[in-house]
């Protein structure tokens, strides 16, 4: 397996030459799920994929992490993973901090259109997931690059 | 699922977003960071709402109103709330850069004229837009 992130394609994210923050997308095996949502998105629903974006703008532009509960909730159950809102719109954006605490590595996207917790607790529980798939994967790497220097 | 190289190459062919020229798009990334910027100070300095509106003497059904963007703030109103915040007020309407005469830069870049509050009030100046790009 190969887990790595993708820079966010010019065509779904405007190009931010004095950002602090950056956001990347997470790839495993060649396929990326939330590249393929965020397409589905910008195609059959270009309003709410703006309203999304304007939030991902803003935190780009910010020197922390966004403060506006309205624009990022962060889990309770998983404090590392970061839910990104629209203002006034249902899509969310869900990712983690990578190891250089600049990079946004986004995992999926949920779409809420209920107060109900539960699909929405899933969706955090994913991101969770993938993330833990990208650590071991990077922690691998790290050894395994540590292992060739020792050898060498 | 198809893959990245396939999904690529499809977003290729959509037409662009044109956001540079989209002013909800630009209305909401500007609200959002300015919300963001008074929610930093405030943290900073360790400045709550109800204290907030009692430096502006306003109620703090005003300042939820401004933080939830249900406000249409003017440019006098956040002169106030940044002056009540001890901060700097920055504001700039500036000529689109050319994409291929600056690739590093983007309609997103910033290019801000600062103007300290305290100065502005000090000498009474109202704000015109000669005394804004002083």
């Amino acid at each position: 397996m190969i887990v790595r992130t993708i820079p966010f394609p010019e065509k779904l994210f405007p190009r931010i030459s004095n950002g602090y923050f950056k956001f990347e997308l997470l790839e495993i095996d060649g396929k990326s799920e939330v590249l393929e949502e965020l397409m589905k998105l910008r195609k059959n629903n270009q309003k709410d994929f703006k309203k999304l974006l304007a939030t991902l703008v803003i935190q780009v532009h910010a020197d922390t992490l966004i403060k506006d509960q309205r624009r990022l909730n962060r889990g309770i159950k998983c404090p590392d993973i970061l839910e990104y809102k629209s203002n006034k719109g249902s899509y969310r954006l869900f990712g983690f901090l990578g190891t250089d605490n600049k990079i946004i590595i986004c995992t999926n996207t949920y779409n809420k259109t209920t107060s109900k917790k539960k699909k929405q607790d899933a969706a955090f529980e994913k991101a969770k997931g993938l993330k833990s798939k990208y650590d071991s994967y990077v922690r691998r790497e790290e050894c395994q690059q540590q292992n060739n220097f020792y050898k060498n | 699922m198809p893959t990245t190289e396939q999904l690529l190459q499809e977003l290729d062919n959509l037409p662009d977003l044109n956001l540079g020229n989209d002013p909800d798009f630009i209305s909401d990334v500007a609200k959002g960071k300015l919300i963001n910027d008074i929610l930093n100070i405030m943290e900073d300095k360790n400045i709550n709402q109800q204290e907030l509106a009692q430096k502006l003497g306003k109620s703090k059904q005003y300042i939820s109103r401004i933080l939830k963007e249900k406000a249409n703030l003017t440019i006098d109103s956040l002169v106030h709330i940044a002056c009540a915040l001890d901060s700097d007020f920055e504001i700039s309407i500036h000529s689109k850069i050319s994409e291929n005469k600056y690739p590093e830069e983007s309609c997103f870049s910033e290019k801000k004229t600062c103007i300290p509050c305290n100065d502005l009030l000090s000498e009474n100046k109202n704000l015109d837009p000669e005394n804004l790009s002083a």
